[in-house]
């Protein structure tokens, strides 16, 4: 390798460092949707019974995920179905499901994201998730979220479970 | 296409609690027909649902006393397990869709999940 080739090398190296730490950096709008879903299955994980202080702790910092104007519909087959209106609604919901619960551990699989616009996106995913009360045992549901770039991140603006085989 | 079934997912009697196997190349010369124990997409391929074509694009279903009636006609289904006597209006289904339910029928209807399903979701024949 000549000294010319050498110089070449390294601008090519220093050209892909840049571009890794660009993404890194400054992540597309998907990654960063994408970022949002895999951080709030983290919070959404549970295991072991919580004291009460944490359950609302926890249940707070969960509600930051989604738009204060957030609409939800959760029809599970079999299941009591909430609807809610608004981020304290999501609030209290995940406050009731981590108080009722002594383990739940949720994962966004098959995700695909879809911009609409620079602040809008259309999500379509399957959340897997293992509960335990009596048993442990898995449930799937499959989710339609619109996500919105609002008070500088993306957030959960409307949220409704897709039924794969209906009436 | 190997994919695993949790145990209340079960919905054939042939089949366990654990991995299955799916044929996705067995709809590419032919149209899933009645009979045929299915795997049913979510979202994406990783979780599906099985459950068995009862009914074809076109026609209409109707559930009475836990029997299935295509078009007026009572279908033979030597395969359920345990029916218990479901009842179900007339239901008319459009040309991109089959009806679909599982072989274990001693729950409450509400209880199964059970009916129309597009045909782009579904993703082959369940080998065993």
């Amino acid at each position: 390798m000549n000294l010319q080739q050498l110089k070449w090398s390294h601008w090519l190296l220093l050209a892909i460092l840049l571009a890794l730490l660009t993404k890194w950096f400054w992540p597309t709008p998907e990654a960063q949707i994408r970022r949002q879903l895999r951080d709030l299955a983290q919070h959404l994980q549970l295991d072991g019974k919580e004291s009460p202080l944490n359950s609302a702790h926890n249940a707070q910092k969960l509600g930051e995920f989604f738009a204060p104007e957030v609409t939800a519909e959760i029809h599970i087959k079999d299941r009591p179905q909430y609807f809610m209106r608004k981020r304290s609604d999501v609030v209290d919901a995940t406050l009731l499901l981590r108080r009722s619960l002594k383990y739940f551990q949720v994962e966004f699989i098959d995700t695909q994201v879809r911009l609409e616009n620079d602040s809008r996106a259309q999500v379509t995913t399957t959340a897997k998730a293992r509960f335990d009360n009596e048993d442990r045992y898995f449930d799937a549901i499959e989710l339609e979220i619109i996500f919105v770039f609002e008070e500088g991140r993306w957030r959960i603006k409307d949220l409704k479970t897709v039924q794969a085989i209906a009436l | 296409m190997p994919v695993r079934l949790p145990k209340h997912q079960v919905q054939i009697p042939s089949q366990h609690w654990g991995w299955s196997f799916i044929n996705r190349l067995s709809y590419i010369s032919s149209t899933p027909g009645r009979g045929d124990v299915v795997a049913i997409r979510m979202a994406g391929e990783s979780v599906v649902h099985v459950r068995r074509i009862v009914g074809l694009p076109g026609e209409e279903i109707l559930i009475l006393r836990g029997k299935v009636y295509i078009n007026g006609q009572e279908l033979e289904e030597p395969y359920v397990v345990a029916a218990r006597p479901w009842n179900l209006s007339d239901i008319k289904l459009a040309q991109d869709e089959y009806f679909v339910i599982g072989d274990f029928r001693n729950t409450m209807i509400e209880d199964h999940l059970l009916g129309k399903v597009n045909r782009e979701r579904i993703i082959g024949k369940v080998l065993f």
